[in-house]
């Protein structure tokens, strides 16, 4: 009798030490601040190698709580990684959805039990997310805060592998693994927080670069400009040469027109950026609208003896906001002005393609090249060029294309050939 | 059987975990006997142990005129048979013995797509009278 109450208090003490050293060594991982999946592989390689665990996963819940994705396992020939259960099926989905642990065995014989008692005779099984001949499983629900974290789920081909006790050593463990995880979790939300603000700084210093390169260099010329022809005006007045006068009130007037057009990009560009553009969607009516703005061009195609031919659909129209699709149409034909040699043919065209309207711009020009067609619409890597007759450009237009186009819901393709000219297609939904 | 011999409950959990069916036998109250398989003998505590009610058959209308039931458990460890002697106390529709039945049955359940089949009606509670190594 003595012996045996003796054997008895030895095992129970060695149980005991055995649960202390998984405590211990399950704690020390758990203090530890490394990403989600790190910590989720270190916690089922200690319950393999202190529990004998060989066949578990961890799942995590998605936001809505509707189903549960594999993100952690081990001991699987099949990785399950990535595998979703709905809440509410299967051993996973159940636990989940009532957060209470469950301990099934003798699993395929049940499930047969009941496949003949519901007269169905034939096994209806829904595809495992792991072994597909699991005689015991056990899911615990790992819950912090009220929340549910993630459900851990082993499995094994035997009988009677979880007994009663280690089903509550890992209901005592779930707590500190549930909090532990969710640690993780904000560390890894953290991480790309810093990720995605970096990135967006990046951008934010991207932009004050090129706000000021445009500042103090692309605003400069034309500044310069005017103090110079301020000089001749003096200059000629004193002479009193009224005719060259005359003949410096064009270049007055075309510098003007490109500061202008310049200004107005610089603006619409720092609005965008700062999310200020707010656009107001009508009718527009393309005949009328595409005509007013190739007249704003008309001294310039007239300067470079190019043509412009606009086909346009009668009635056709488009529901648009004004202004942005406005400023979006005009950097195009300037931007066709400035890279077609003179004498040249520019082609706009406007039509309904079943549910959609396109615009196309087609100009006789230089063409681009490949590896400058992909940074067009970035200001990274961005390098302005020059039109064929030296006209400056401050790399702002075809990004304004794209994002004011992007705003009218449209989208933007070019397809172009250095040497053949370029097609620059805005489409847009027809209703 | 002395103290050192009985057999606890708590010592044959494998065979309370519903691998191998059970034999329960009943008899109504003219003595009519019926034998038949269920599928598991839940542990509840020392003294209690829990049967599924499901449907209502022989054996859940018997125990209702006659209370005691013999069930032959096997442990699907050893092998060993032990036939236990039970008396029908009562029938519990909800609580923490028939959410974990019900659990068990419905996670069985949803993994082939027949969830809201089987419906547990209760978990009937029987005290253990006696247990004995067949």
């Amino acid at each position: 009798m003595e012996t045996a109450a003796l054997h008895k208090l030895t095992t129970q003490l060695e149980c005991s030490q055995r649960k202390m050293d998984i405590i211990t060594k399950v704690s020390f991982e758990l203090s530890k601040l490394v990403s989600l999946p790190q910590k989720l592989h270190t916690i089922l390689d200690i319950l393999n190698d202190q529990f004998s665990l060989q066949n578990s996963m961890i799942l995590v819940p998605d936001g809505e709580q509707r189903q549960l994705t594999v993100v952690a396992s081990h001991g699987y020939d099949e990785d399950p990684k990535d595998k979703v259960v709905p809440f509410g099926q299967g051993i996973v989905g159940l636990s989940a959805a009532r957060r209470k642990h469950i301990n099934l065995t003798g699993i395929r014989r049940k499930q047969h039990y009941m496949a003949a008692v519901s007269h169905e005779g034939e096994l209806n099984f829904l595809k495992p997310l792991g072994l597909p001949d699991a005689e015991s499983q056990v899911a615990i629900p790992l819950v912090a805060n009220d929340a549910l974290v993630a459900v851990l789920m082993a499995e094994s081909r035997s009988f009677c592998v979880f007994t009663r006790d280690d089903e509550n050593f890992l209901i005592t463990l779930a707590q500190p693994l549930a909090v532990s995880i969710q640690n993780s979790m904000l560390y890894d939300s953290m991480e790309e927080k810093i990720r995605e603000r970096t990135a967006e700084l990046q951008r934010l210093s991207e932009t004050k670069d090129k706000f000021f390169s445009i500042i103090s260099h692309d605003l400069r010329g034309p500044v310069t400009s005017f103090q110079s022809l301020a000089r001749l005006f003096s200059h000629y007045h004193k002479l009193g040469q009224t005719d060259k006068i005359d003949s410096l009130c064009d270049k007055v007037d075309q510098s003007a027109d490109n500061l202008n057009h310049l200004l107005e990009n610089l603006l619409d560009w720092s609005l965008s950026q700062t999310n200020g553009i707010q656009c107001v969607f009508e009718t527009i009516t393309l005949p009328g609208f595409l005509k007013q703005i190739v007249a704003l061009y008309q001294d310039s195609l007239l300067a470079k003896e190019i043509t412009l031919n606009l086909s346009v659909e009668d009635d056709l129209t488009l529901q648009a906001d004004h202004h942005t699709l406005a400023t979006a149409i005009r950097n195009l034909v300037s931007n066709a002005i400035k890279f077609t040699p003179r004498g040249g043919v520019i082609t706009m065209v406007a039509a309904r393609h079943e549910q959609l309207v396109t615009l196309s711009i087609r100009d006789s020009g230089v063409g681009i090249d490949k590896q400058k067609r992909d940074a067009l619409f970035s200001l990274r890597g961005q390098r302005t060029t020059c039109g064929t007759e030296r006209e400056k450009g401050t790399g702002l237009g075809l990004i304004l294309v794209k994002e004011f186009t992007e705003l009218n819901h449209g989208r933007v393709a070019i397809e172009s050939e250095q040497g053949h000219g370029t097609t620059f297609t805005l489409t847009f939904p027809g209703k | 059987m002395t103290t050192e011999d009985k057999i606890h409950l708590e010592d044959m959990m494998p065979a309370l975990q519903g691998v191998i069916p059970t034999i329960v036998a009943t008899a109504s109250a003219d003595h009519t006997p019926n034998v038949t398989y269920i599928s598991q003998v839940y542990f509840v505590d020392a003294d209690h142990v829990a049967l599924s009610y499901q449907f209502f058959n022989k054996t859940i209308r018997n125990v209702r005129e006659n209370p005691m039931l013999t069930a032959i458990v096997t442990c699907p460890v050893h092998y060993d048979l032990y036939r236990f002697i039970l008396r029908y106390e009562e029938s519990q529709t909800d609580g923490e013995i028939f959410d974990a039945m019900e659990i068990q049955l419905e996670a069985l359940a949803t993994a082939q797509n027949k969830e809201g089949i089987f419906k547990l009606k209760a978990a009937d509670i029987y005290e253990v009278v006696s247990i004995e190594k067949i």
